[in-house]
């Protein structure tokens, strides 16, 4: 029987490459003959829904593998979708070729939970903490079907957790990857184990050997929140990435900029959860940055990555986003000008048109890595990018932000000044 | 002048409904229709291009919401309302005094026009009917409305009539003022209040300006159905048979449903949207709160038959998830249905005055909708019952 998921990766080792590291793979989910080239990322969504877009909108983006949130799902005792007969593509109204991949936790903010025990593992939903069990977890994947998953594990989320917590985690993530293991397989659904070890390099050492013995089919690796610095933080992933076998794929979350995505690139990582696009959506920007076409002539520095929509210098801008840009906002010609209004007047399709934008230009983002790493300019690519564009972290637009109005244009002032209080 | 032709192509052989064609600069709108409110420039949660996929025709936007924002330079700056949201359907505006009565505190209304405290710093401004047409020109909507003399449809006495003397007046000054004859309609206001003299006076007089179609104002203000009806059917028999005819503010399916079988031809206002981020669904079977829990174990579509993309797509279990939970794409969800049924409605309309059938439809749409006959509205009864549909039979 050949096994649902494959994996080929195209540069191994021997990339001429200077870190010998950055991977460039495919892969292939032989049920309904799809192909995912990576590094890529996956779609973020919330409770299912990519964040703003109904199913029409969304079909507009060049979008293939969501990512598919458990806790997202369980705010009800008895959560619907676990009881839906046709699967959580269909309960999720994703076009048949959508591909799904679910996890356990949101892979943008890890809230921190109270505590797991052997028996469950704590998630944090509008309804309060809920406490999952394998058996659970197990009933979920039974009726959502999806086209891989990640199986539980015991993430710490305690930034101070002292090494007895941290090898206990390992420990039980290890323990319950074998019990669970054999659910996942009669299921029939590829997956990935969490390699965990939190801030301790010796533990995620420890843990990605160990979870390697198993027969899993992919690994996540998590560096979310935990409190240190981009370079600590991409020392403990190296940590995890270094220990994995090299022939099946990893999912890294915790690099939720084009920076993070880049160094996690260069550190052996093939999947990120794509949660940037919403949060630049959210601080009322949209992406303009490009990898890979910056002509090594172009002396420019300090360029921003974004543009902030909710600066008033917005508003007499007729033109779109990016003419390159084949999103429906772009596409429709829908102006700089008229989604600042639609910021500054509070309208939905603000976002709508953002989100779109977003999502459009965080695929074009990965493409450009996979064309820089299939014509062997990665690490000079990388290099002048870091070197042309601005990296300070961007704000929320909307901070300081007053609504623009435009008096004059309802009439006018009569012509004794008279100033009423209201 | 005019920028419209109005062809009615089928009468309902019992009621006032007629089946029309209305041509607007863009494009071609079927009547009885409801348009949507488009308050600031959209239409809530959804791209033109999916209102367009909706068959929508037309739809409003709001001169007194545009005026504030983007405002009147950026209007120009864009070349109008539609290119600025990339809408290249029909657009109506209203003249933004009603606004500026309804949301704005020491509005108060002189010979010369509006007058009314700034939003911005409180100082006194005044809306003439010359810079509502203004405004309105800037915006560029294919129908455009007068500027009138607002007041609450429970107000009896002098002031009734001095109100629609001075829209009357004010209907001149618009006319007068008005610069895109060519590709802009302005519609007349009917006022008069519930008074049946003043509203035939009124008529009269705006008839003799010959604007290229006539709406009903001063009503839908919390006064009795019953003086409702009377005034929409009595307007209607007066004003001419050859212009289509607007009932502003009216969304409710059964005042549509009544309304258009006293000859109305136009509808608009903000129930489907606004009802829809509450979570509440629009059906031929009545209204559907889909916070209920009771929705969580359905797996079927919000209305069983619906085309809309959400009942195409979506169960009431996954929307009932998103709308509890307050995701804006369960508020679109809704949006979009909603505005659907209201576009379903009203095509069911057309087709059942065209095949000559309406007052079956009527009836068996009030089945539907109220259930029993002992939930009907009376004043809808009495309605129907004036143009000859007897829902008690
Ligand atoms: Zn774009
Ligand atoms: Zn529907």
């Amino acid at each position: 029987m050949t096994s649902a998921l494959s994996f080929t990766l195209q540069q191994l080792t021997d990339a001429p490459s200077a870190s010998g590291i950055v991977r460039r793979g495919t892969l292939q989910f032989s049920k309904k003959a799809k192909t995912i080239q990576t590094p890529a990322c996956l779609t973020y969504t919330v409770r299912g829904s990519v964040p703003h877009l109904v199913a029409e909108n969304v079909k507009l983006l060049p979008v293939q593998l969501l990512q598919v949130t458990l806790e997202q799902f369980v705010e009800e005792k008895e959560p619907m979708s676990f009881k839906y007969p046709h699967g959580i593509h269909k309960y999720l109204n994703l076009e048949l070729d959508h591909l799904v991949f679910c996890d356990m936790r949101d892979p943008m903010k890890q809230e921190a939970v109270t505590f797991n025990t052997d028996k469950y593992l704590s998630v944090s939903t509008h309804g309060g903490v809920r406490q999952i069990t394998p058996e659970m977890w197990a009933q979920a994947m039974k009726a959502y079907n999806p086209d891989m998953c990640a199986l539980m594990a015991d993430i710490v989320t305690d930034n101070d957790a002292k090494l007895k917590r941290i090898k206990r985690s390992v420990d039980r993530s290890l323990r319950w990857l074998d019990d669970i293991l054999p659910k996942a397989k009669e299921i029939g659904i590829p997956v990935f184990a969490p390699v965990v070890g939190h801030t301790s390099e010796e533990e995620r050492a420890r843990s990605a050997v160990s979870t390697a013995e198993r027969d899993v089919d992919g690994f996540t690796v998590n560096v979310i929140g935990l409190g240190l610095g981009n370079e600590a933080t991409l020392k403990l992933a190296k940590a995890s990435l270094r220990n994995l076998p090299k022939n099946k794929p990893r999912i890294v979350y915790g690099f939720g900029t084009p920076e993070g995505i880049l160094d996690a690139v260069a550190s052996g990582a093939d999947l990120f959860d794509g949660s940037y696009a919403y949060k630049v959506t959210e601080q009322g920007r949209a992406m303009i940055f490009k990898f890979g076409e910056i002509s090594a002539d172009n002396t420019a520095r300090d360029k921003p990555k974004t543009v902030n929509l909710w600066d008033p210098s917005m508003s007499h801008s007729f033109e779109v986003l990016d003419s390159t840009c084949g999103c429906y906002a772009c596409n429709a010609s829908h102006t700089k000008a008229y989604i600042h209004h639609l910021l500054n007047a509070h309208e939905m399709l603000g976002p709508i048109l953002l989100m779109s934008h977003n999502v459009y230009q965080l695929d074009n983002f990965m493409a450009s890595i996979r064309k820089s790493i299939d014509d062997n300019r990665f690490e000079s690519d990388l290099t002048r990018f870091m070197e042309y564009y601005n990296h300070v972290e961007e704000g929320d637009g909307m901070r300081n932000h007053q609504d623009e109005i435009d008096v004059e244009s309802l009439g006018t002032p009569l012509k004794k000044k008279r100033t009423l209080l209201l | 002048k005019s920028a419209l032709t109005f062809e009615t192509y089928a009468r309902c052989s019992t009621t006032k409904g007629r089946a029309s064609i209305l041509t607007l600069p863009h494009g071609p709108v079927n009547t009885p229709v409801f348009m949507p409110v488009g308050t600031q420039g959209t239409l809530k949660g959804m791209t033109p291009q999916q209102v367009k996929d909706m068959n929508c025709q037309i739809m409003l936007n709001n001169t007194y919401h545009l005026g504030l924002k983007p405002g009147q330079e950026i209007l120009d700056e864009a070349g109008g309302s539609h290119a600025f949201q990339k809408w290249n359907g029909n657009l109506l505006t209203d003249s933004g005094g009603f606004q500026m009565v309804s949301l704005l505190k020491l509005a108060e209304i002189t010979e010369e026009g509006v007058q009314f405290a700034s939003p911005h710093d409180g100082s006194l401004m005044m809306l003439t009917p010359e810079h509502s047409m203004s405004l309105q020109n800037s915006i560029g909507a294919d129908i455009m409305m007068q500027l009138d003399d607002v007041i609450s449809s429970l107000t009896t006495g002098p002031r009734v009539e001095e109100a629609m003397w001075r829209s009357v007046r004010w209907l001149d000054r618009c006319i007068a003022s008005h610069k895109r004859q060519d590709d802009q309609n302005l519609f007349a206001i009917i006022q008069g209040g519930l008074d049946p003299e003043l509203r035939k006076k009124c008529v009269d007089e705006m008839v003799k300006r010959n604007t290229p179609g006539y709406a009903v104002g001063g009503l839908s203000g919390g006064e009795e159905k019953d003086q409702f009806w009377r005034i929409v059917s009595l307007c209607t028999d007066l004003l001419p048979k050859n212009k289509p005819i607007y009932c502003m503010g009216v969304g409710y399916a059964e005042d549509l449903v009544v309304c258009t079988a006293l000859g109305v031809d136009m509808f608009d206002c903000v129930f489907p949207t606004r009802t829809a981020r509450f979570g509440n669904a629009l059906t031929m079977k009545g209204t559907v709160a889909l916070k209920s829990g009771k929705h969580s174990s359905n797996f079927g579509p919000i209305e069983e038959g619906c085309d809309c993309s959400t009942c195409k797509n979506y169960t009431r279990s996954y929307i009932q998830l998103l709308v509890t939970t307050k995701d804006t794409v369960g508020c679109h969800l809704v949006s979009i249905h909603n505005v659907a049924f209201q576009l379903r409605l009203m095509r069911e309309m057309q087709e059942a005055i065209k095949r000559d059938e309406f007052p079956a439809w009527i009836k068996q749409f009030f089945a539907g909708y109220f259930g029993d006959q002992s939930k009907y509205p009376v004043w809808a009864v009495n309605a129907l019952q004036s143009v000859g549909v007897d829902l008690t039979a």
